[in-house]
C-alpha cells in the first residue's frame, strides 16, 4: 500500500533527464499457512514521452510464473498464482528508469474548455470527467470549485493549477489521518491526508469543473532526502489538454513533476492502479511490510 | 370475430373462439384458419374434450416426474414449480422462419462485431455513431477486458433473443439476451412431450427438429477451445451456481444431453493459470467452460470478492489463454436496454445493411427531448430499467397505479441513464387451453442462436404465453407458461 513521502520543496534542475533506480518490496506475513493466492501487481514503470523503463525485474518468493497484460489504461500488469501452502509472500520489483524533461506547451498556448467538444476526445476522456469509486462527485466539490475559480472554466490548465494550489494550501499533510480506502468525501471533512488524498481531492475538483483529470502513481527521487526519512510511493494528477496531451501536476508539492518523478501507473483513481491486489485462502495477514528505495543510478 | 360454427354434429374444441381485436396466430381476421395451422386445426378440432384433457394431464405428470421445473425468487410458497405447458403448438411456416433466421443471424453477427470493437478499437464511439458515455457508463462494460483477445473472436456463443408480434403480425425484437440465456431445455422437453401426446399429428405436420440443439451447442463450445489446450478432444464442463439457482434443472439437462460434467465453483481449481476439475482420479485439465454464472460471481479475485460461487484465479487462466468461457466476460454491455436502442445503428455501422428485424420504438430517458416526452406520457408507456431482466424493474404505464407512476417518475429524474420507455405493444395472441376451452392469450418467442464456426438458429424456440387473461407478461417468474414451437418444412 502506498504511503507518501513527506512534502519537500527541493526542485532539482533537470534540463537533460536522469536515470533512476527503484526497488519496491511488498512482504505479506500471514497468520499460518495460506493457499490459492492469486495476485495482480502494477509495479512496472510506464514507458512514454517523458520516461523509459530500461530494466524491470519482478522477484517473487515463493517463486511463481508471472504473466503480463496491459490494462484499460495502458498499465503493464503482472499476474501470478501461488497455490501451494506458504506463510510469507515477497513481491519485489526492481526497475531502472530513464526520464526526460516533459514537453512544454508552446508559450502563450491556451486551452479553452470548448476544445473538449469533439466525439473522439469525448470517448477518450469520459472516464476522467465522471465520478469514480474513490472520487464520487459530491455536491460540496462543486461548491468548492465555484469558490476557487468562479462559475466557468476559462483555461483547462490554468484553472486546474488553481484548484491544485487550493488543495495544497487547504489540506494538511498528515500520514495518519487517512487510510488507503479513504474516499474524497472524507478528505473534504478531515482536510488532511497523504498524497493519495491530495490527488483524489484535486481529481474531484477538476472533474466537477469539467476538466478531465486522471490519477498517477509513482515515485520521486528526493535529492535532499535525510537518511531517516521514510521513502514511499507517491501519487499525483494529470490534466488532459486537447491538442497537447496529458500534463502532470503534483498537489502535494504544488509543482509540475520534473525528471525526478517516475510514473508507475495511471487510471481513474487509486482503485485502478492498486500496486498489489489479490486473494488467498487462509487465516489472514498478520503484517504487511512495504519498503521503497528510489536512488539516482550512475 | 367468432369462428364460424362447424356444420358437423360434434362441435370442434376450437369453437367458440374469439380473436378479439388482436393479431391471432392461428386465425386470420376473417376467421379462416391460417394455412400453417391447417393440420393442427383439423387434428385438435376433432379431439373430444376428455381426450384433450387426458393428454394434458399426462404431460403435466410427466413434467413433474421428470423434474422439469424452475424456481421463483421472492416467493413464499414452495419455490420450485413446473413450467406450465400448453399443448396447442405455435406454428411458424417456412417462409416466415426464413426471415426470422436471416434477421437473427444478421443481428448476432453485428452484436459480435460490436463487442469486439468496444473492447478493442472503439471505432463506433470514435466515429460518433454511439455517444461514448452510454457505453462507458454501462454497468456491464468490463474495463478489465479491454484489449483482451477472446478465443476465435466469438463473444456470444449462445444468444436467446426475444421476439414479439404486434397488432399487424409484424415480428419485432423485444430484447437480446447475451449473458446466460435460459430456456433451451424447455424447448427440447416441450418437443418430447408433444411427440408423445400427438405422435400422428407430429408426423404429418412436417416439423423441423430441435433435438440436436445440445449437440450443436457442444460443437460451438468445442470450436472455441483455446490454442493453449493440450489435447485434440477438449474437456468441456458446465459451471452452475448450484441447486438453488432458478435454472438448475436446465443446467443438469444440458450437461447430460451434451455428455459433459456439471461442476460447481468448488469443483474447479486453478494452478499456474490452468483450470482443473477435481475428480476421484485426480485433477483433470479443463479447456472450455459453459458458465451459467454471471460475470460478477465468476472469480472473487477480480469481481465480487464476497462471492463463493466462482473460481478464484479463473480470470487469470482465461487471460493466459488456457481456458475458454462461454459466453465471454463483458457481453452484458449489449444487453443494456440503452444499447438495444442503438442496435439498428450497430447493424448499419458494421454490416452496411438495414436491420431485417425491427426494434420496438424506444425512447431514451437520458436524451432531454425523449425524457420530456416520457415524463409527460408515463401513463401510456412501458418503462424499463436498463439492466434488469425477467420482467423485473418495469412500469406498465396503462395498468399502473398513480403511486407506481410517481415512483418511476422520481427514479427516472434521479438516474435517467438507467431507463428507457416504449409504447405498449399489443402482442399477438394464440389459442391456449384455459380450463374450459381455448381462449386467446398473448405470446412471445425466444429462439436460440448459436455461434461457432458459423451462426445457426435452432428451428423452433421457446414460445412463452401469458396465462393470466389480458396479461402481457410472459416471464416464467411471473405467471407465464410455454408452448412447443413448430417450424414447418413448408408453409402449410
Amino acid at each position: 500500500m502506498p504511503d507518501s513521502t513527506t512534502p519537500s520543496a527541493a526542485e532539482p534542475a533537470d534540463a537533460t533527464g536522469q536515470r533512476i533506480r527503484v526497488r519496491h518490496l511488498t512482504r505479506f506475513c500471514y497468520n499460518g499457512p495460506v493457499t490459492d493466492s492469486f495476485n495482480e501487481v502494477r509495479l512496472q514503470p510506464l514507458s512514454d514521452d517523458s520516461q523509459s523503463c530500461v530494466r524491470f525485474t519482478l522477484n517473487l518468493a515463493p517463486a511463481a510464473n508471472a504473466r503480463t497484460y496491459d490494462d484499460f489504461h495502458g498499465n503493464r500488469v503482472h499476474y501470478f498464482d501461488v497455490t501451494a501452502p506458504h506463510e510469507q509472500l515477497d513481491i519485489e520489483a526492481v526497475s531502472l528508469v530513464s526520464t526526460r524533461p516533459d514537453r512544454q506547451p508552446p508559450p502563450g498556448a491556451s486551452f479553452p474548455p470548448s476544445l473538449l467538444d469533439d466525439p473522439i476526445l469525448s470517448a477518450g476522456c469520459f472516464d476522467f470527467l465522471a465520478a469514480s469509486s474513490y472520487v464520487p462527485l459530491a455536491v460540496q466539490l462543486r461548491h468548492e470549485v465555484r469558490q476557487v475559480i468562479g462559475d466557468t472554466v476559462h483555461d483547462l490548465w490554468a484553472d486546474a493549477v488553481r484548484l491544485g494550489e487550493h488543495v495544497h494550501t487547504t489540506l494538511a499533510y498528515s500520514p495518519n489521518a487517512t487510510k488507503v480506502n479513504t474516499r474524497v468525501v472524507d478528505v473534504l471533512e478531515s482536510r488532511s491526508g497523504v498524497c493519495q488524498d491530495f490527488a483524489h481531492l484535486m481529481l474531484g475538483l477538476c472533474r466537477s469543473a469539467g476538466i478531465p483529470a486522471r490519477y498517477v502513481s509513482g515515485y520521486f527521487l528526493n535529492p535532499t532526502r535525510r537518511s531517516e526519512e521514510i521513502e514511499a510511493s507517491h501519487a499525483w494528477v494529470e490534466i488532459l489538454l486537447p491538442g497537447f496531451g496529458w500534463r502532470g501536476y503534483d498537489p502535494t508539492h504544488r509543482r509540475v513533476p520534473g525528471t525526478n518523478y517516475v510514473k508507475l501507473a495511471r487510471g481513474r483513481d487509486y482503485g485502478d492502479i492498486r500496486p498489489v491486489s489479490g486473494t488467498f485462502r487462509g487465516r489472514g495477514t498478520r503484517e504487511m511490510i512495504v519498503e521503497v528505495q528510489v536512488r539516482a543510478a550512475e | 370475430m367468432t369462428a364460424p360454427a362447424s356444420p358437423a354434429a360434434t362441435r370442434s374444441l376450437l369453437e367458440p373462439y374469439d380473436t378479439g381485436s388482436y393479431f391471432d396466430e392461428m386465425f386470420a381476421r376473417d376467421g379462416a384458419v391460417r394455412p400453417a395451422y391447417s393440420k393442427v386445426g383439423q387434428h385438435l378440432g376433432r379431439l373430444a374434450r376428455e381426450d384433450y384433457f387426458k393428454k394434458q394431464t399426462a404431460v403435466d405428470v410427466a413434467f413433474m416426474r421428470g423434474g422439469v421445473t424452475f424456481t421463483v425468487y421472492n416467493d413464499n410458497q414452495g419455490t420450485e414449480r413446473i413450467f406450465p405447458f400448453d399443448l396447442m403448438p405455435r406454428v411458424i411456416p417456412a417462409k416466415e422462419w426464413e426471415v426470422l433466421e436471416a434477421g437473427l443471424i444478421q443481428r448476432l453477427t453485428a452484436l459480435n462485431l460490436f463487442l469486439r470493437d468496444i473492447y478493442h478499437e472503439q471505432r463506433i464511439l470514435k466515429e460518433g455513431v454511439i455517444p461514448a458515455h452510454y457505453v462507458l457508463s454501462a454497468r456491464h462494460f468490463r474495463r478489465e477486458f479491454m484489449n483482451f483477445k477472446v478465443p476465435k473472436d466469438v463473444y456470444v456463443h449462445i444468444c436467446g433473443t426475444d421476439l414479439i408480434r404486434d397488432h399487424d403480425g409484424r415480428y419485432l425484437v423485444l430484447e437480446d439476451n447475451l449473458r446466460c440465456p435460459s430456456g433451451a431445455s424447455y424447448m427440447i422437453e416441450n418437443r418430447a412431450a408433444m411427440k408423445r401426446a400427438f405422435p400422428s399429428l407430429y408426423q404429418s405436420a412436417k416439423v423441423r427438429p430441435v433435438e440436436n440443439y445440445a449437440q450443436e451447442l457442444l460443437k460451438s463450445l468445442q470450436y472455441t477451445t483455446p490454442t493453449g489446450a493440450r489435447s485434440d478432444s477438449p474437456t468441456v464442463v458446465l459451471l452452475t451456481p448450484g441447486v438453488h439457482n432458478s435454472a438448475y434443472f436446465e443446467h443438469t439437462f444440458l450437461a447430460r444431453s451434451m455428455g459433459i460434467p456439471i461442476v460447481e465453483g468448488r469443483d474447479l481449481i486453478v494452478k499456474d493459470a490452468r483450470v482443473y476439475m477435481r475428480t476421484v482420479a485426480g485433477p483433470v485439465p479443463v479447456d472450455v467452460i459453459y458458465r451459467r454464472i454471471d460475470d460478477d460471481f465468476l472469480d472473487p479475485t477480480v469481481f465480487r470478492s464476497d462471492s463463493l460461487l466462482g473460481v478464484p484465479g479463473l480470470v487469470q487462466a482465461y487471460r493466459a489463454g488456457n481456458v475458454s468461457l462461454a459466453n465471454t466476460i463483458g457481453t452484458g454491455i449489449a444487453d443494456d436496454k440503452v444499447m438495444y436502442y442503438f442496435v439498428p445503428r450497430i447493424i448499419k455501422f458494421y454490416l452496411g445493411e438495414e436491420p431485417i428485424l425491427p426494434n420496438v420504438d424506444t425512447f431514451l430517458a437520458s436524451e432531454e427531448k425523449d425524457r420530456t416526452y416520457i415524463l409527460e406520457n408515463l401513463a401510456k408507456l412501458v418503462v424499463k430499467s436498463a439492466n434488469e431482466a425477467g420482467g423485473y424493474g418495469m412500469l406498465m404505464g396503462p395498468w399502473a397505479s398513480k403511486a407506481e407512476i410517481e415512483q418511476f417518475r422520481a427514479m427516472i429524474i434521479d438516474n435517467p441513464r438507467n431507463f428507457i420507455a416504449q409504447p405498449p405493444i399489443s402482442l399477438s395472441r394464440h389459442p391456449t387451453w384455459c380450463g374450459e376451452g381455448f381462449e386467446g392469450r398473448h405470446i412471445d418467442l425466444r429462439p436460440y442462436i448459436l455461434c461457432g464456426d458459423k451462426i445457426t438458429v435452432t428451428p423452433g424456440g421457446l414460445t412463452r404465453v401469458a396465462l393470466r387473461k389480458g396479461s402481457l407478461v410472459v416471464n416464467s417468474s411471473q405467471g407465464g407458461g410455454s408452448k412447443d414451437t413448430w417450424v414447418l418444412h413448408g408453409d402449410e
